[in-house]
């Protein structure tokens, strides 16, 4: 095992409720390049005669809590537990959760993030800005995401594969909800850049690199993926964040001269805004 | 080098015998090496006998203070055999006349330059090139651009459709006439309504292979044509392949790639289309690359074949390329296999060594495996 950050993953999988999170972030992104690579699947980028720029994982897990966890405390409890048996200790009160990255690594520590959805309609859960869940019994909070409310939404399940060996699997979001979120992000570091503002305790500025990897995540979606991007931005077309986040998307990379452009470029992303764009806007639809 | 008489004729000129004397006599130098004209014209053999030969010239050569002579052999071309040819008589004059060997042409290659001094010959040329070995097997070698290029039978054998011909001999060595080898040629193309016949012409079977024969590639003689460079004929068609700039048309194909090759088999039965895949996209089916998933093959009818595939052009997710060529070249040597008709080993061979990495060694693979003859052969 070569990347203790994977090690972290496989034993909250191994340990977890089964199918209770879906894998989000720079390491679920990760994860997916590998797994694509592995199975040779056809990505836009290889269609177009492009190798897929690497993903760059950092030492945070992203982990999407299923809403489900909340209105079934128990298993909530029991993702809590297989923490406390893992000894990952709270950052955040309930929702943010470290320990040492490895034994060699003793100064660097793996930030488990848990996050999670607005509830809809009829599920009875708590919200308490910026936590979903308080007061659920679960012992577990989400950290509200609203541009995360397709990530339930045909989860995709990838391997977890280090140096070609599989070592098990995991719920990925799809790379509609996925690319929602991350342009999402992209858009935050943008506004950061333009009038930065005071941030709260352990969060931290938002990155640049946010803007890179929705970029990678156009580079990676499959010809079926696009498909469903579709249909998925048509059933949530009106919602009023998915309707934001498409101007963020035009304010971000509708150009080549876009900032958000420039800067996934100036991080490795091959130049062919031409080939990138289109299926950007066709994935996250267009106003009715 | 000093300005000559043929320098100041132009570039490009035709040089004439007389031109290579006049320059001989105005004494040239070649770096610290200075050239005089000592004789024209001298016969040698044994004193009293009947001469064996005529040499073109002496010349004495001036080098450190020392001095030695040469027969010098003159060609007004640089072609290869020539210069082979003109070696051996510099040779056989320079045993008769006790003197050293040299040849003189226009102009003598790196490549040349390099087989003159394996065979202990001296050249000279009228770019400032030469390999001056003296009677002390000193050498002094100096390398300068060609300001004399010949006009050819043909202007590039090893490209476009005259390349054909020279295909021929890797895939089989020997012909008993140009006919024959004209008649393989065409055997092997899948014809375009008579265009083929016109391009493939005897006249320019003869040009192709005067051009071969000049760089010592084949050898013809009353037996017929045969190759005799193998190595040098694969070295030269891979570094003289200039892929075509066609049309193109990339997109997504709502056919199965099944689908496509027997619509394609279809219109080609009709006469309507030529089609075969390209050589990159060949490789897969050789067995020296894999991952290749486009369907990219050559048409001779654009328009024609994207209508009867259904293409719609746009590069993302794009399941087919079609490159539009009328060249007979993309469909000679093709291989049959039902309605597919994967590009000649040669081909694919020649695209891939154009390729990055991956492909270069493929090419390497694919040469070992179909292309690279006997041992005798591949000199």
């Amino acid at each position: 095992m070569s990347d203790p950050l994977v090690q972290h993953l496989l034993d909250l999988v191994a340990v977890a409720p089964p199918d209770s999170f879906i894998l989000a972030g720079g390491l679920g992104l990760m994860l997916k390049r590998r797994h694509l690579a592995h199975h040779s699947i056809t990505t836009l980028a290889q269609s177009a005669g492009y190798a897929l720029p690497e993903a760059r994982a950092t030492t945070d897990i992203d982990l999407f809590l299923k809403i489900e966890l909340f209105t079934r405390p128990e298993s909530g409890r029991q993702l809590r537990s297989a923490l406390n048996g893992l000894h990952y200790t709270e950052l955040t009160p309930k929702w943010q959760f470290q320990k040492p990255l490895s034994d060699d690594l003793p100064n660097q520590s793996v930030v488990l993030d848990l996050l999670a959805r607005l509830p809809e309609g009829d599920e009875d859960v708590r919200v308490k800005p910026p936590r979903v869940g308080a007061g659920s019994g679960a012992d577990l909070h989400g950290r509200e995401t609203a541009e995360a409310f397709a990530v339930e939404r045909e989860p995709q399940r990838i391997d977890i594969l280090d140096e070609g060996r599989l070592l098990g699997e995991v719920l990925t979001a799809h790379p509609y909800a996925w690319l929602n979120m991350k342009v999402r992000a992209a858009h935050d570091w943008l506004r950061y850049q333009v009038q930065p503002w005071e941030l709260r305790e352990n969060e931290k500025p938002p990155s640049g690199k946010h803007a890179f990897d929705a970029m990678l995540m156009v580079a990676m979606i499959t010809e079926a993926e696009r498909d469903t991007c579709v249909r998925l931005a048509k059933e949530f077309r009106d919602g009023p964040v998915a309707r934001e986040i498409r101007a963020e998307a035009d304010a971000l990379y509708g150009a080549p001269e876009s900032p958000g452009w420039i800067e996934a470029r100036a991080q490795g992303m091959f130049n062919d805004h031409d080939l990138i764009w289109p299926i950007l806007t066709e994935a996250l639809g267009a106003d009715g | 080098m000093s300005t000559s008489s043929v320098e100041r004729k132009g570039r490009n000129t035709k040089v004439s015998e007389k031109d290579t004397l006049d320059y001989l006599r105005e004494g040239p130098a070649y770096g610290p090496v200075r050239l005089s004209l000592v004789s024209e014209q001298q016969p040698y053999g044994q004193p009293g006998s009947t001469p064996r030969g005529i040499c073109d010239a002496i010349v004495e050569m001036s080098w450190r203070g020392g001095t030695a002579r040469y027969a010098v052999e003159i060609r007004t071309t640089s072609q290869p055999a020539a210069v082979e040819q003109a070696a051996f008589q510099a040779q056989r004059a320079a045993g008769g006349l006790d003197v050293l060997p040299m040849v003189f042409v226009p102009y003598l290659s790196e490549e040349a330059l390099g087989r003159l001094e394996e065979r202990n010959v001296s050249g000279i040329d009228l770019c400032g090139n030469c390999v001056i070995l003296s009677p002390s097997k000193d050498i002094w070698r100096s390398v300068a651009p060609n300001r004399f290029r010949e006009s050819r039978p043909i202007r590039n054998p090893y490209s476009g459709d005259s390349s054909i011909i020279a295909r021929c001999f890797l895939l089989r060595a020997e012909y008993r006439s140009l006919t024959e080898l004209r008649e393989f040629a065409l055997s092997r193309t899948i014809p375009d309504r008579a265009e083929t016949e016109a391009v493939l012409r005897l006249g320019t079977v003869s040009k192709v292979v005067q051009a071969l024969q000049d760089e010592l590639i084949v050898a013809k003689d009353q037996e017929g044509v045969r190759l005799v460079a193998r190595q040098r004929l694969l070295d030269r068609l891979r570094e003289r392949y200039r892929p075509a700039g066609c049309p193109r048309l990339v997109g997504k194909t709502p056919l199965t790639p099944e689908e496509v090759w027997a619509r394609l088999a279809e219109a080609s039965d009709a006469g309507k289309i030529r089609y075969a895949a390209t050589g990159m996209a060949s490789a897969g089916w050789y067995g020296v690359l894999a991952g290749v998933e486009r369907t990219s093959m050559y048409v001779d009818n654009l328009a024609a074949a994207s209508e009867l595939l259904s293409v719609t052009e746009g590069r993302a997710f794009a399941n087919i390329e079609l490159i539009e060529t009328r060249r007979n070249l993309a469909f000679f040597d093709c291989r049959e296999d039902g309605a597919i008709r994967w590009a000649s080993a040669i081909q694919t061979w020649l695209e891939l060594a154009q390729g990055g990495a991956r492909e270069w060694e493929a090419a390497q693979d694919l040469a070992r495996l179909c292309l690279e003859g006997s041992a005798e052969e591949t000199k």
